[in-house]
């Protein structure tokens, strides 16, 4: 059982993930993973779900599903990887982090707007449906592209579309 | 809600695997169109009825003029402290009661199947068991599963598997796996489905398989027999307050399932077990089920003890084969596995009940005199 050691400082675990060797740049994902509660390494995770190595986007995405907290000081840098719109995964797990933060992310509602709208991978363009829900009436700009995917969308983008509307109309009376 | 679930492909091997490719698409053209009457419960009420009428003039039932039957009953999550029991205190396996579990054993791949230590942990447990539901099974890739029943076999088990397809929303799939102990327990031939969701309301539709009991022969006792759901919900889609929840889906789940399984096959005995990601609070409509209960309650389950994602869910009034033994298996503490090694096994730690091996005898409905209160003899 060759699972890292949680003794690793922030600075240790980012330049592990940062490591050319995928060896190590998985262990540490894998303890990240298990670790429950990450802070301050989203942007990098992130980065990670959209590796060309199997493994690494395998348990970066489980990191980031079951332990990366987001902070409100990282929204800038999901912001510039929603932007490169490089990889559906990545602009996936950027638009959920984001997504989580709810009001405080509203800086990327542009960004959450344009990936709706047109971003080629559709579980990405439901969660940028789904954070601008999260985010509520600071989203309101989003407005005109989410009746579009309400009214031409497929089911589950319609349906999140809508509840979107429904939550930036209901936040702002 | 739109969801129904769907009788896949019946097949007749035992150990038969929820193929992807091939069968989905056969499973789906098959399914296409089954009804599935919506009972509140196994006893019929006066809206299984009206239900039933229903279907028999339209070949359809409307599920969701039925589901506001169920939202005002309180919450019947069991409120008892139920302490974990360890691995040392199961004891033997007996022919009277069988253990059934629920493990989610992350990220379960062809990595760590290569790794002796974990996969001796594994095997360990497994072998605790009559019954496991497992969840984060890889990509569809058996041959983890297969490895791992192979290592509990060679020293002397009798276990069998069945892996669902590749599930999940996003590249990064995940199946559902069964395994259980042949000598014990029966697959009920071609009983394995993935719940069908046609409005796409879940990020992992949920497998549901159906198992017996092995007869003990000469006890004259109907062995027990159940279908068991096995769900691994969304940390993100489990929120109440924000509009989408798992769990509010995981109720019709449950239901219909149920009822369907009740319908077609007689079988009232059904559990929902899985990694919810939420703790009982967080359960939802799932507890608004009159009777149904989460039986480990709010017992911590991932491996660093300090949250509840893990459940086994069932009516109690209908499932009185639950003996009230319980609880999550610490296999960290009970292997002297430091944090580290238990981490590299999984995150969580199984779930586990105890069931009678036989069915329970129910009374039979009898009717009250109104005036006395004492019952009436016909």
């Amino acid at each position: 059982m060759s699972q890292q050691k949680h003794t690793l400082t922030h600075a240790q675990l980012s330049e592990a993930l940062a490591s050319p060797s995928v060896d190590e740049c998985v262990k540490t994902l894998q303890g990240i993973a298990s670790s429950g509660n990450a802070e301050g390494l989203s942007v990098q995770i992130v980065a990670l779900a959209g590796s060309s190595d199997d493994e690494v986007r395998t348990w970066a995405a489980d990191a980031l599903e079951s332990s990366v907290v987001v902070h409100r000081d990282e929204v800038p840098a999901l912001i510039e990887l929603l932007a490169q719109n490089s990889d559906g995964e990545v602009s996936y797990w950027a638009a959920t982090l984001l997504g989580r933060l709810g009001r405080d992310a509203s800086a990327a509602v542009p960004y959450l707007e344009n990936c709706l709208s047109r971003s080629m991978y559709l579980p990405a363009r439901e969660r940028a449906a789904w954070a601008l829900c999260r985010i509520g009436a600071a989203a309101a700009p989003a407005m005109p592209s989410l009746r579009n995917a309400a009214m031409d969308g497929p089911p589950r983008l319609k349906r999140l579309a809508i509840e979107a509307l429904e939550a930036i109309r209901g936040a702002a009376a | 809600m739109g969801l129904l679930s769907r009788k896949q492909n019946r097949t007749s091997s035992r150990t038969k695997r929820v193929a992807a490719s091939a069968g989905t698409a056969l499973a789906s053209s098959l399914l296409r169109g089954i009804p599935i009457v919506r009972w509140i419960g196994p006893s019929t009420t006066i809206a299984g009825v009206l239900a039933v009428i229903g279907f028999l003039a339209t070949g359809r039932i409307d599920f969701s003029k039925l589901d506001s039957l169920t939202a005002d009953v309180a919450d019947a999550a069991s409120g008892a402290a139920i302490q974990p029991v360890s691995l040392k205190n199961l004891g033997m396996k007996t022919p009277e009661t069988v253990r059934i579990a629920t493990f989610n054993i992350k990220v379960f791949g062809e990595s760590k199947s290569q790794d002796s230590n974990v996969m001796g942990v594994l095997a360990q447990v497994i072998n605790q068991f009559d019954l496991i539901a497992i969840q984060e099974v890889r990509g569809g890739d058996s041959r983890a599963i297969d490895r791992l029943v192979q290592l509990v076999n060679v020293s002397g088990g009798s276990y069998a598997s069945i892996l669902s397809e590749p599930i999940g929303r996003t590249s990064q799939k995940e199946s559902y796996a069964f395994v259980w102990d042949q000598s014990r327990i029966m697959f009920v031939p071609n009983s394995a489905y993935i719940v069908q969701d046609a409005a796409d309301r879940m990020h992992r539709e949920p497998m549901v398989a159906s198992f017996e009991v092995r007869s003990t022969s000469g006890s004259g006792r109907l062995p027990f027999s159940f279908n068991i759901i096995s769900a691994h919900t969304d940390p993100d889609e489990v929120s109440a307050s924000k509009g989408i929840n798992e769990l509010d889906v995981l109720d019709d789940v449950f239901v219909r399932v149920r009822d369907y399984e009740y319908q077609t096959n007689g079988q009232e005995d059904t559990l929902l077990v899985g990694d919810l990601n939420v703790d009982v609070g967080g359960l939802s409509e799932l507890t608004q089920i009159p009777n149904v209960v989460s039986v480990a309650g709010n017992v911590k389950t991932n491996t660093l003890r300090t949250k509840t994602y893990d459940h086994i869910v069932l009516d109690r009034t209908v499932t009185t084969e639950f003996t009230g033994r319980c609880g999550v298996l610490d296999f960290q503490a009970d292997l002297g596995l430091t944090q580290e090694q238990a981490n590299a096994v999984s995150d969580h730690q199984p779930v586990w009940a105890e069931f009678s091996a036989f069915e329970s005898v129910r009374q039979p409905a009898m009717a009250v005199d109104p005036r006395s209160g004492s019952p009436v003899q016909r």
